[in-house]
């Protein structure tokens, strides 16, 4: 049985492309982007990745360095854009060419039904990479900020703790990983502890953290501890000079255990 | 012969003294001025603590697991801001002037009542009638007036705002509020807006799509 044709498979494939293309311009803003389409717009989205690595950054004009993460960030985040949006172009075509094969023929419904299931995937895993991509991004930037910061008071690798927002919705990773066991007290890092890549489950379980956060959409953000300061009840606090949050922990968590 | 003067061990000293003045002015400046934040802070919870038991003794309603009263009619805002801006001595004397003309509503009510009971099956005096319904009506107005007031719009304070607040403040808990920039702050709550304006595109553009599909398999003459 003859299928969908050549020509209407590639009115489908730019139809998806186009809501694809749409997104990672809300997402990226005028980003390099893979598709050849020239996009026409008046005006600009206003909040982007890219706002958002600055704001972290506290509002601080990047470097060149920091401009060069931040076009790596970038370019992640639009290759897996890239790869979603060549997955569901195949998915909707096979998926409604292998219906029109096997009956003949497709009813709306079904259009409706096929394209709403394959979409829907897509749609959840386009928030997953959105959520993940920009708390990645976020704690980037805020990382970019202690690493200049650290710079300025001489600390190569500066101490650092990620603030957990805690409610209800907090997972068990956060509070583990970032708080100490009265779940209140920040857990200190040096920078250098800190990874940068996506976690995985094995790492959680292993007490590992990282800029990317925890898992997708993790609020923790990214502060870092000046020396002599600790923490009182949870909130940063100046304890004395020379004090060492870091070891006072270690030395807790030893003597403790 | 003069003693030679060691300008370079006096410069030394001076720095070092000028640096340690400044180490010690910095850390006293960051005490105070989180001393000061965390008194700002605290004061501002009592008096959020304060007007949300105030509004809960005035209505009586119903409360959430958090202890918050609910009230899923009514829009939301803020308590802790008073668009008003209105004294509170000024809100004292609405709010007791609506007890009173409320309390003078309910006696007027009952000696109207008592009127009526006792002059079952007799004729009633139209004159005392008329006196009546005039107080009363006097005392309707002197509610209404107050109602109109801000005394109690205040004292109606919309309560899913007031729940709104409350799970805004234990979202982002005090240790966030302390220890997160304003930057910061901001960048979490841009993520969210980021993250919410993606797939409203999403959702806006996703219909186009089966459009788009159902009319090329529609001219292609696959559809039944």
């Amino acid at each position: 049985m003859k299928g969908i044709s050549s020509g209407g498979k590639r009115v489908i494939e730019s139809s998806i492309e186009k809501l694809f293309n749409d997104v990672a311009y809300k997402l990226l803003g005028p980003f390099t982007r893979q598709s050849k389409s020239i996009l026409f717009t008046s005006k600009g989205p206003s909040k982007t990745l890219a706002h958002l690595f600055v704001q972290a950054m506290n509002n601080r004009e990047p470097n060149a360095k920091e401009r060069d993460l931040l076009k790596g960030l970038l370019g992640t985040a639009e290759n897996y854009i890239s790869s979603l949006r060549d997955r569901t172009k195949s998915n909707v075509i096979d998926a409604i060419d292998g219906e029109i094969k096997s009956k003949g023929s497709i009813s709306p419904d079904k259009i409706k039904e096929i394209v709403g299931r394959e979409m829907g995937k897509s749609r959840d895993h386009m928030k997953l990479i959105t959520e993940a991509e920009s708390t990645k991004v976020r704690n980037h930037g805020a990382a970019m900020d202690i690493l200049k910061v650290g710079d300025a008071i001489g600390t190569k690798d500066p101490v650092c703790y990620f603030v957990v927002v805690h409610d209800d919705a907090t997972c068990k990773y956060c509070l583990n990983n970032h708080l100490l066991s009265d779940q209140k007290t920040p857990r200190v890092f040096k920078f250098s502890q800190i990874k940068h890549t996506y976690l995985t489950t094995a790492d959680r379980k292993a007490g590992e953290v990282s800029t990317a956060g925890q898992h997708p959409h993790c609020r923790c953000t990214l502060v870092m501890l000046s020396p002599g300061f600790g923490f009182k009840d949870g909130k940063a606090a100046w304890i004395g000079m020379g004090h060492d949050e870091l070891g006072s922990q270690n030395t807790g968590i030893s003597a403790g255990s | 012969m003069s003693k030679s003067i060691d300008y370079k061990a006096k410069y030394q000293a001076l720095m070092a003294k000028y640096m340690a003045s400044v180490e010690q002015a910095h850390q006293m400046g960051y005490e105070k001025g989180y001393n000061e934040g965390t008194q700002d802070s605290q004061a501002q919870q009592m008096a959020d603590m304060q007007a949300q038991q105030a509004a809960m003794m005035g209505q009586g309603g119903e409360v959430d697991e958090n202890g918050n009263p609910i009230d899923p009619g009514m829009d939301q805002q803020d308590p802790s801001q008073d668009p008003s801006g209105m004294d509170p001595m000024m809100q004292q004397a609405d709010d007791a002037q609506m007890q009173q003309g409320t309390s003078e509503v309910d006696s007027k009510l009952n000696e109207l009542e008592s009127l009526v009971a006792k002059s079952e099956g007799k004729k009633l005096d139209s004159k005392e009638i008329k006196e009546l319904l005039k107080s009363l009506n006097t005392a309707f107005n002197k509610v209404k007036e107050s109602s109109k007031s801000t005394g109690l719009r205040k004292s109606l304070t919309p309560f899913k705002k007031m729940k709104k607040m409350h799970k805004q403040v234990k979202a982002k808990s005090t240790s966030f509020q302390a220890n997160v920039k304003e930057a910061g702050k901001k960048a979490l709550s841009d993520q969210a807006s980021i993250v919410d304006n993606i797939m409203k595109s999403w959702d806006a553009q996703e219909a186009e799509v089966t459009g788009d599909i159902s009319k090329v398999l529609g001219a292609e003459g696959h559809t039944k």
